[in-house]
């Protein structure tokens, strides 16, 4: 499997000058240290643009390429990451350039394989990643886990399956279609009393009808039938037989819209939805502030502006209990979603019933007969329904976008349709005596009634012959898209149970093992319906869940990491490292040592780049870590420089020891860094002030000046130790009369650099308790008792208080 | 933890559209369009819902599309 072997980064995002990690021959784990904003996500974020062309919590807040390089990186330079591994195919530079354009120095298609199996990996793990699916709403929960353990795709492609088929199912011309065949059908039964399956159907009725006209034709086939009709229209008064024809399409055009404004129950329906949905309109406005919140919700948690601190107004707050809220605010917003979303249905079905209105009513407009004054009323009364109707079809669709009142037009729902039935059944009979008229003789009468049939029974099984042609490819499709859902929806559920059962076995074992006898045990992946995943466990025996219900924000840290690193076990199968990027920082105290334990037991095989702002912490790393060979780093930023590591003062100890082992003596340099940083720690724990420097130098003062302000913050506050001997002798050593190293190797023999070592271990000792691995601090004084103590008080110092 | 193989999502995924257009039981136009559309990344309702109305659309031509809305 593969490890890193070397990152290199210049001009990429914190990195303006090159940082160069090596993880030697050895392809060491790493434990880096870095103030927060100090840096240190700027290597998580380069190998996720490494291996996913993307930076998913930038690329969320829109921030792309463009983000990527360095601000101060000069345009006409190539920020370059460079990565090489173990297996040196796979080495390759990623260059961004200024437009920005990116690119691999490495096309082979082996590497292009890696690249593609990694992006199936679990190789990094943020802060924000961690508690993030414990406190999405429900819904969302399941989403989460399935990022988490690597199956967000599958959950994707299962909702577009899903909504796909919904959409297909409501599809409008899918159910315009439906009605059409019905109302075809309708008029068939009617007429005929069967419907026409097909041609060989059509030719039978139509030879039935034709019969008592003695034509001496037999219709077999559409030729024939049009011979037929032709026929039929020799034999008659041609104007006479058009005449008829116009009124018998006028008399089904009006039957139709007849049919059609008896039926607006779905307007009505849609309007008792909408009314009560318009009741609370504040309510669906808060929609809006979905995004807002999910945004809140990622800042609070990825603690862009800190722990506890509100990113709005900076005051202090409760993140957890912030975050509990924002998810319930979310998970009320969903459901105020779905109300939104079933009155927007609602609304589609209103209009297919208004639109079907006044497609009848466009129907009576071609077939109208405008010569005759009897039709006068009828057409004046289709031409106001036709205005009154496109106003109100653009009220449904105009209001409803901006959520207004829809008031029903009585006028037109009540008045002008009630008037339009009137004049339809008032006009049947006068239609039924005119056609009448047309006919002098009875057969002339029949010739009219079969021409009329026959013509329509063709134009109908025509139509129907095309509308179900669409209507099958519908069906279909939707039988097929059904289906296909159906086996994913099934299958999903089959492989996520497996991958949580698989899953489950390490998160519970890790977690036992970070909290052994807590009470919480059994816990395991299940899922729940159709749309949830959930932990389960056992609380002192009883079976529980969620885990919110027993577990604080540590448990709850604690299980998010086991998660993670029990995906990392079942999808890792070309890289054996992974990063976790500050996500010890809730871990108590009482979880730290157990952490790193199954680092050592159940990753030792891994590369680990274990990134941290916690020096505690860090320090805490190194004395678990070490003896098994991890390297350690700090990483520091300027505005002028950006990010640059400088030599861990845990790693400074092991470089003199090292040295030393071997004879080389130059270690003068090393050993003023080792003393400044307990020099900086003491200083800053006592608040010992200092002259302050301009342009930076404040981080780079001289022990001299910093063990003598230290002296006299002793002397003015009468502390016991201000007298100790050491103080002299750190005063008067070569650490501070030497100004230079390089030139002039500092110490000469073995002994002298033991001794040195010796003295800087005693004057640290003087205030740093081995116990809480703490220094005394004027954050722990005891006023009364004129102390100053450590944390957990077992080092104390005598403290007169001014 | 266990020895069982678990595949990960991007692997059942295509593994899952490839036995859908091998399966005849299937609708042939919608399982390709459907097969097509993933293997693009294209995979949307949005996309979903026109590549099925261009299927339609082209089936419907044959013999004359009948008057829409």
């Amino acid at each position: 499997m593969v490890n890193l072997k070397k990152i290199k980064l210049e001009g990429f995002r914190g990195a303006r000058l090159p940082v160069e990690m090596d993880f030697t021959n050895r392809h060491a784990s790493i434990a880096i240290y870095g103030d927060n904003g100090g840096g240190k996500s700027t290597i998580t974020d380069a190998l996720e643009w490494f291996y996913f062309n993307k930076i998913e919590h930038l690329w969320k807040e829109d921030c792309k390429e463009e983000c990527l390089r360095n601000t101060h990186f000069p345009d006409n330079q190539d920020a370059v990451l460079s990565i090489e591994f173990s297996d040196p195919r796979f080495n390759s530079n990623k260059i961004l350039s200024a437009k920005p354009r990116s690119k691999y120095t490495n096309d082979t298609q082996e590497f292009n394989d890696y690249l593609e199996q990694s992006k199936k990996e679990r190789l990094f793990v943020r802060y924000g990643d961690i508690l993030r699916f414990v406190l999405r709403p429900k819904g969302e929960k399941r989403t989460e886990i399935l990022d988490i353990i690597g199956y967000r795709h599958v959950g994707d492609v299962r909702s577009t399956l899903v909504s796909a088929c919904n959409s297909l199912e409501k599809n409008l011309r899918f159910r315009s279609i439906r009605d059409q065949i019905d109302k075809n059908n309708a008029y068939l039964m009617e007429k005929i009393g069967q419907t026409i399956e097909n041609e060989g159907d059509l030719y039978i009725i139509v030879n039935t009808k034709i019969k008592p006209l003695n034509l001496g034709i037999v219709v077999t086939d559409e030729a024939s039938l049009n011979v037929c009709i032709e026929t039929i229209q020799v034999k008659t008064d041609k104007i006479k037989l058009e005449k008829s024809q116009k009124l018998s399409d006028l008399q089904r055009a009006l039957e139709s819209l007849k049919k059609e404004v008896e039926k607006t129950e779905n307007y009505d329906g849609f309007l008792t939805v909408y009314a009560e949905l318009l009741k609370d309109k504040e309510k669906i406005k808060r929609i809006g502030l979905r995004e807002l919140l999910e945004q809140g919700q990622d800042v609070i948690q990825d603690k862009i502006v800190g722990e506890n601190i509100c990113p709005l107004c900076l005051s202090s707050i409760d993140s957890l209990a912030v975050l509990k809220e924002i998810a319930e605010r979310l998970q009320e917003l969903e459901g105020i979603n779905k109300e939104v979303q079933e009155a927007n249905s609602k609304k589609s079905l209103a209009l297919l019933n208004l639109r079907n209105i006044k497609k009848a009513l466009d129907e009576v407009t071609r077939a109208k007969i405008e010569d005759d004054a009897d039709f006068k009323a009828v057409n004046n009364a289709v031409s106001k329904t036709q205005t009154s109707l496109e106003l109100a079809i653009k009220d449904v669709e105009g209001k409803f976008e901006r959520l207004e009142i829809i008031e029903k037009d009585t006028d037109l729902f009540e008045k002008q349709f009630s008037n339009l039935k009137t004049e339809i059944t008032g006009l049947f009979p006068k239609i039924k005596t005119k056609m009448a008229a047309l006919a002098e003789t009875e057969d002339q009468r029949l010739q009219f009634q079969v021409f009329d049939l026959i013509g329509n029974l063709n134009r109908i099984f025509k139509d129907n012959k095309l509308l179900s042609k669409e209507l099958d490819i519908f069906e279909t499709q939707i039988d097929t898209v059904t289906k296909i859902k159906d086996t994913f929806i099934q299958l999903q559920g089959e492989i996520l149970q497996k991958a949580l059962n698989a899953i489950s076995v390490d998160v519970d074992k890790f977690y036992s093992e970070m909290n052994a006898e807590e009470g919480i045990e059994k816990i395991r992946l299940d899922l729940i319906g159709e749309e949830g995943v959930e932990f389960k466990y056992t609380f002192h025996g009883k079976d529980s869940y969620p885990p919110l219900k027993y577990l604080s924000e540590s448990h709850l840290h604690c299980l998010g990491i086991c998660l993670f690193l029990a995906s990392v076990k079942l999808f890792n199968k070309v890289n054996k490292f992974f990063v976790l990027d500050d996500v010890i920082t809730s871990f108590d105290s009482d979880h730290r040592v157990p952490f790193l334990r199954l680092l050592q037991d159940h990753f030792n095989d891994y590369q680990v780049l274990l990134f941290t702002h916690e020096r505690f912490w860090y320090e805490l790393i190194n004395g678990e870590m070490r003896p098994l060979g991890w390297l350690f780093n700090d990483v520091t930023w300027s505005i002028e420089d950006g990010i640059q590591f400088r030599e861990s003062i845990v790693g400074i100890r092991e470089r003199i020891e090292r040295k030393v082992k071997v004879n080389d003596f130059d270690v003068g340099n090393d050993l003023r860094k080792l003393l400044e940083h307990i020099l900086k720690q003491i200083s800053f724990n006592l608040e010992v002030k200092m002259r302050f420097l301009p342009d930076g130098l404040n981080e780079r003062r001289m022990i001299g000046e910093m063990l003598s302000e230290l002296r006299g913050k002793l002397n003015r506050n009468k502390s016991n130790v201000k007298d100790a001997t050491i103080l002299d002798r750190l005063s008067t050593s070569s650490l501070i009369t030497t100004r230079t190293s390089h030139d002039s190797p500092l110490y000469q023999s073995k002994g002298d650099i033991q001794q040195v070592m010796k003295d800087i271990d005693e004057f640290e000792d003087l205030f740093f308790c081995p116990n809480c691995r703490k220094y005394v601090s004027t954050e722990f004084g005891d006023k009364a008792g004129k102390k100053v103590k450590c944390k957990c008080g077992n080092k104390g110092l005598d403290w007169q208080f001014t | 933890m266990t020895d069982e193989i678990i595949k990960s999502g991007e692997e059942i995924v295509n593994e899952f559209f490839d036995q859908v257009l091998k399966d005849e039981s299937l609708d042939r136009a919608t399982r390709e369009a459907l097969s097509e559309l993933f293997k693009t990344g294209n995979f949307s309702k949005v996309a979903i819902e026109k590549g099925l109305e261009s299927i339609r659309e082209a089936a419907l031509k044959e013999d004359g599309e009948p008057k829409k809305d």
